[in-house]
C-alpha cells in the first residue's frame, strides 16, 4: 500500500517536472528562433530599404527617469512616433515611473526593452556586463549614431567602456562637480559675511562660529543623518580604495579611512561638535540638508555645478548663497551615467538610431525631456528657447515630469525661465575647465570582492556617520573602525582595485 | 484560591496595558507628527501632542489631484474581489482536505505544504506572470501573484473542519439525503461562521496592504491603489523637490510631516473596520489552532 502511494508520487512528479521542461524548452527555442529572425529581416531591410515601409513598424520601449500619467506618457510618445516611423519606420514607446527594483527584474527576466538610462548610484554597469544583461555598442554606434560618435569625446568613451566594449552612451549633463557651500542669504546679509572670502576650512569655522552666537539657526547641517562630502578625492567607484587628492594625479589606492585627510576632518568635525557648530541630534536627522536649511539650519557643504544656486533655493524654499572650496573635477561616476540598450533588446540597431535622434533632435530631445507644447510646458521667450510651466501649473501638476537632466542630451533641451540664457555654455565651459582625475575612464569591477564589500559597507555604516559629524570621539574610535575594517578585508578590495587600475593605466596611457 | 487568581489577574491586567501602551504610543506620535508643520519637527523632534496644528501635508495628498480617491475606490475594489475569489478558494480546498475518505489527500496535503516552505523566488514568478501571463499593467497583477491563496489559510482552515465539525453531524446530513454541495453548503459552512471571518479578514488585509504587486507590476497610474500611491508620494516628495529645481521656486514640501500623513491615510480603513471583525477573530484564531 505504501509502497504504491510512494510509486503513484513519484510519477506524478516525473509528470510535473517533465511537463514544466517542455515548456521551458519550447518558449527557449521559440525565442531564439524569432532572434535569429529578426536579424535576418533587419538585414534584408538594410539591403531593400523600401520594403521596411510595408512591415510592422518596430516598437523601441525607453524608460524616462521620472514619472507622469499614462496619458501624458502615451501622448508623448505618440507625438515622437509620428516623427520616428517616417524617418526610421519605428514606434516609440515612453515607460515611466520605473523603480530600480523594477528595471532589474526586466533585465534579470529579459523581458522586452530597448532603451534605458543607467545611472552609477544606481546600479553598477560591470556588474550589468559581467551579467549579460547589456548590448555592446561599440559596432553600432559608428554605423547608427554616427553624429553622437563624433561628438562625444574618447575620454568620455572610456568611463562607458568595460573589457575594451563601449555600453553606453554618457548623458550630456555636468559631467564633473566643483564643491563648496550653500548658506542662507539673510544670515549672510546679517552677518555682513562675505562669501567669497571663504575659502578654507578656517574660514567656514569663523563663520559658523560667527552664526552660532549671532542667529537662532543650526550653524552646519547634517543631510540625512550624514555629512556632504565636499573633499576632493576619487572614489573610483564605490569609495573602497579611493585616490586621496584628485590634484595630486597620484594613482595609489588608498584607504579613505586612513588617510591624513581624512582623519583631519573628522577631527576637526569632533572639535566643532563640541564648540556647538553642528545641529544637536545631527546623526538621526532623516531629511536632506536642503530641508533642514529650509526649516532651522543654515550651512552645508555640498557638490556644486552652473545653475545649482537657484536649484538649491528652490529646494530649500529660502533663498540660498554658495562659494567654491575646491575647484572643479571630473571623475568616472560624474560622466557614466548612461542610456544603454539591454541584451534582451531584438533589434539594437532600431533602438541606437532612437538614441541617436534623442542626443541630437532638438525637436524630439525636447519632446522627451520637458513634453508636449502647451500642454506640458510653454514657451515665455521663444526667441531664446526658455520655457516654463503652462498657467497654473508646477512641476508636479503637468502629469509629465522627467528628469531633465536624466536625458540624453539636456544641452540641446530649452532652458527654463529663471536660469541664465547661456546655462549650457556655461556648462559645457564648466566641464571642459574640470581637472579630470587621472583614473577618469577606469571602471571598477568589484566582482571578485562582493562579499568583503558588503562586509566593510556593515562597518561603515555603523561608524562613518558618528564620525564625520563629530558625534564618536576621533581618538577613540578611529583606531577600532579601522580594524574593524581590516578585518572585514578592506585591503583584499584595495589589492584588487589597484592591480585594476594598474593594468587600466598601462593599456590607456 | 480567588486570592490568587485576583494576583494573577492584576498582573495580567498590567502586562496587557503595558503592551497596550507599546502600541498606542507610537499610533498617538504618528498622528501628531503628522499634523505639526515640518519646521517643528525638525526643530523640536515628535511628541505625543501636535505643538502646532498644521494640515499641510493633508492639504497636498488629498488637494492636488483625485488621485488618492481613485486608489482607495481601486483598493477597496481589489480587495473585496480578492477576499471573496480567495476565501471561495481557500474554502473548496481546506474543506476535502478535512474529510477522511478524500482520494489522494496525502498528497494534495503535502502538495500544500511544498508551497508553504518552497517558492519560485522573485525573478522566475516575474518571469512567470508577465511572460506567460501577461499580467502586467492590468487589474490582475494586483489581484492574482502570492495573495489568491495562501497555504497556511487553507491549514488553518482545514483544522478548524476538522475539530468543529463532527463526522456525526455529516453523517446525519448524509442520512437526510443531502449531497456533498448541499452538504458544504447548509450544514458545514454557517457552523464554520469564526473561521470564515477570520481567514476573510486575513485575506482582506493582505490585499488592502500589499504594495508590492503594485510596484513589480503596475505602472499605470489609473491601476495605482492606495499603497502604491502612497509609497509613489513618499518617494515623489523627493522627487517634487529634485522637480523644484527646473522651475518652481516657493513652497518647500514638508516631507516628515508627509510620510507620517501617508501613514495615517494607508492605516485608516483597517484601524475603523478592526473592531467589527475582532470577535470573530478571536474565535476563530483560537479555536482554529488549538486541536482537539
Amino acid at each position: 500500500m505504501k509502497m504504491r502511494k510512494l510509486l503513484s508520487l513519484g510519477v506524478s512528479f516525473v509528470l510535473v517536472c517533465s511537463l514544466l521542461a517542455g515548456c521551458a524548452g519550447e518558449s527557449g527555442g521559440g525565442s531564439a528562433d524569432s532572434g535569429t529572425q529578426a536579424v535576418q529581416e533587419s538585414a534584408k531591410e538594410d539591403t531593400d530599404s523600401v520594403s521596411s515601409s510595408d512591415e510592422e513598424p518596430y516598437v523601441v520601449k525607453i524608460i524616462a527617469y521620472g514619472d507622469g500619467t499614462t496619458e501624458a506618457a502615451k501622448a508623448v510618445s505618440e507625438a515622437i512616433s509620428e516623427k520616428t516611423r517616417e524617418l526610421y519606420n519605428i514606434e516609440v514607446e515612453i515607460m515611466k515611473g520605473y523603480t530600480v527594483d523594477q528595471l532589474n527584474l526586466m533585465l534579470t527576466s529579459g523581458e522586452k526593452l530597448d532603451l534605458f538610462p543607467l545611472m552609477t548610484w544606481e546600479m553598477s554597469m560591470s556588474n550589468l556586463v559581467s551579467n549579460g544583461q547589456l548590448c555592446s555598442m561599440t559596432e553600432l554606434l559608428p554605423e547608427h549614431a554616427s553624429q553622437t560618435w563624433e561628438s562625444i569625446s574618447e575620454a568620455d568613451w572610456k568611463c562607458v567602456t568595460v573589457n575594451g566594449e563601449i555600453y553606453g552612451v554618457p548623458m550630456n549633463k555636468d559631467k564633473s562637480s566643483n564643491s563648496g557651500f550653500a548658506i542662507r542669504k539673510n544670515v549672510v546679509d546679517q552677518l555682513g559675511i562675505d562669501v567669497d572670502a571663504i575659502k578654507t576650512l578656517d574660514d567656514v569655522e569663523e563663520v559658523l562660529t560667527q552664526v552660532r552666537d549671532n542667529t537662532d539657526y543650526y550653524p552646519l547641517v547634517s543631510s540625512n543623518g550624514g555629512l556632504q562630502g565636499f573633499l576632493p578625492c576619487d572614489d573610483l567607484g564605490d569609495g573602497w580604495g579611493v585616490l586621496e587628492n584628485i590634484f595630486d594625479d597620484d594613482p595609489t589606492v588608498v584607504n579613505w579611512f586612513e588617510t591624513d585627510t581624512w582623519t583631519d576632518l573628522v577631527h576637526r568635525m569632533y572639535d566643532w561638535n563640541q564648540k556647538g557648530l553642528i545641529m544637536p541630534d545631527a546623526t538621526s536627522n532623516t531629511d536632506s540638508s536642503m530641508t533642514t536649511i529650509g526649516a532651522v539650519g543654515c550651512f552645508t557643504f555640498g557638490q556644486l555645478k552652473p545653475g545649482v544656486t537657484r536649484q538649491a533655493s528652490a529646494e530649500a524654499g529660502t533663498e540660498l548663497l554658495t562659494g567654491e572650496l575646491y575647484p572643479a573635477v571630473s571623475t568616472t561616476n560624474q560622466v557614466a551615467s548612461c542610456y544603454c540598450i539591454p541584451a534582451s533588446c531584438e533589434q539594437p540597431e532600431k533602438a541606437m538610431q532612437i538614441l541617436d535622434l534623442l542626443y541630437n533632435d532638438p525637436e524630439v530631445a525636447n519632446l522627451f525631456t520637458n513634453g508636449i507644447e502647451g500642454e506640458h510646458w510653454v514657451y515665455t521667450d521663444k526667441e531664446n528657447n526658455v520655457i516654463d510651466y503652462p498657467e497654473g501649473k508646477d512641476a508636479n501638476s503637468t502629469g509629465y515630469t522627467v528628469f531633465s537632466w536624466a536625458v540624453p542630451n539636456q544641452m540641446i533641451t530649452p532652458v527654463r525661465e529663471g536660469d541664465p540664457l547661456d546655462l549650457w555654455d556655461q556648462l559645457t565651459e564648466f566641464n571642459e575647465s574640470a581637472h579630470n582625475s587621472i583614473a577618469k575612464g577606469f571602471t571598477w569591477d568589484n566582482s571578485a570582492v562582493l562579499n568583503e564589500i558588503t562586509a566593510c559597507e556593515n562597518v561603515r555604516t555603523k561608524y562613518v556617520n558618528g564620525l564625520e559629524l563629530g558625534v564618536l570621539n576621533p581618538d577613540e574610535t578611529i583606531p577600532v573602525f579601522i580594524e574593524e575594517l581590516k578585518a572585514a578585508g578592506i585591503d583584499t578590495i584595495i589589492a584588487e582595485k589597484q592591480a585594476q587600475l594598474d593594468a587600466w593605466l598601462a593599456k590607456n596611457n | 484560591m480567588i486570592g490568587k487568581s485576583k494576583g494573577i489577574h492584576i498582573a495580567a491586567n498590567v502586562v496587557l496595558s503595558i503592551l497596550t501602551i507599546c502600541v498606542i504610543v507610537p499610533f498617538l506620535i504618528l498622528i501628531s507628527s503628522s499634523m505639526t508643520s515640518e519646521h517643528t519637527l525638525i526643530r523640536e523632534g515628535y511628541g505625543l501632542l501636535p505643538k502646532d496644528i498644521d494640515f499641510t501635508a493633508y492639504n497636498l495628498l488629498l488637494g492636488g489631484s483625485s488621485s488618492i480617491l481613485q486608489g482607495y475606490l481601486i483598493s477597496f475594489g481589489v480587495t473585496l474581489m480578492g477576499t471573496v475569489v480567495s476565501l471561495t478558494i481557500t474554502t473548496l480546498f481546506a474543506y476535502p482536505l478535512s474529510r477522511k475518505e478524500l482520494p489522494a489527500r496525502n498528497f494534495l496535503a503535502f502538495f500544500l505544504f511544498f508551497t508553504m516552505l518552497f517558492n519560485g523566488g522573485l525573478v522566475s514568478s516575474y518571469m512567470m506572470w508577465t511572460r506567460t501571463f501577461h499580467i502586467k499593467d492590468t487589474v490582475w497583477a494586483l489581484l492574482v501573484p502570492n495573495l489568491l491563496m495562501s497555504g497556511f489559510n487553507v491549514i488553518m482552515m482545514r483544522t478548524y473542519f476538522t475539530s468543529n465539525i463532527p463526522e456525526e453531524v455529516i453523517d446525519a446530513a448524509k442520512i437526510d439525503g443531502a449531497g456533498e454541495l448541499k452538504l458544504l453548503v447548509s450544514v458545514v459552512l454557517p457552523m464554520s461562521l469564526p473561521i470564515l471571518a477570520t481567514v476573510g479578514l486575513l485575506i482582506g488585509l493582505g490585499y488592502w496592504n500589499d504594495w508590492l504587486n503594485g510596484l513589480y507590476y503596475v505602472n499605470d497610474d489609473r491601476l495605482y491603489n492606495i499603497q502604491v500611491i502612497l509609497n509613489k508620494m513618499l518617494l515623489n516628495a523627493e522627487a517634487m523637490k529634485k522637480a523644484a529645481g527646473a522651475g518652481v521656486v516657493g513652497m518647500p514640501v514638508p516631507s516628515t510631516s508627509m510620510k507620517m500623513a501617508v501613514a495615517v491615510l494607508g492605516a485608516l480603513p483597517v484601524m475603523v473596520l478592526y473592531p467589527f471583525f475582532q470577535k470573530y477573530f478571536v474565535k476563530g484564531i483560537t479555536v482554529g489552532a488549538v486541536k482537539g
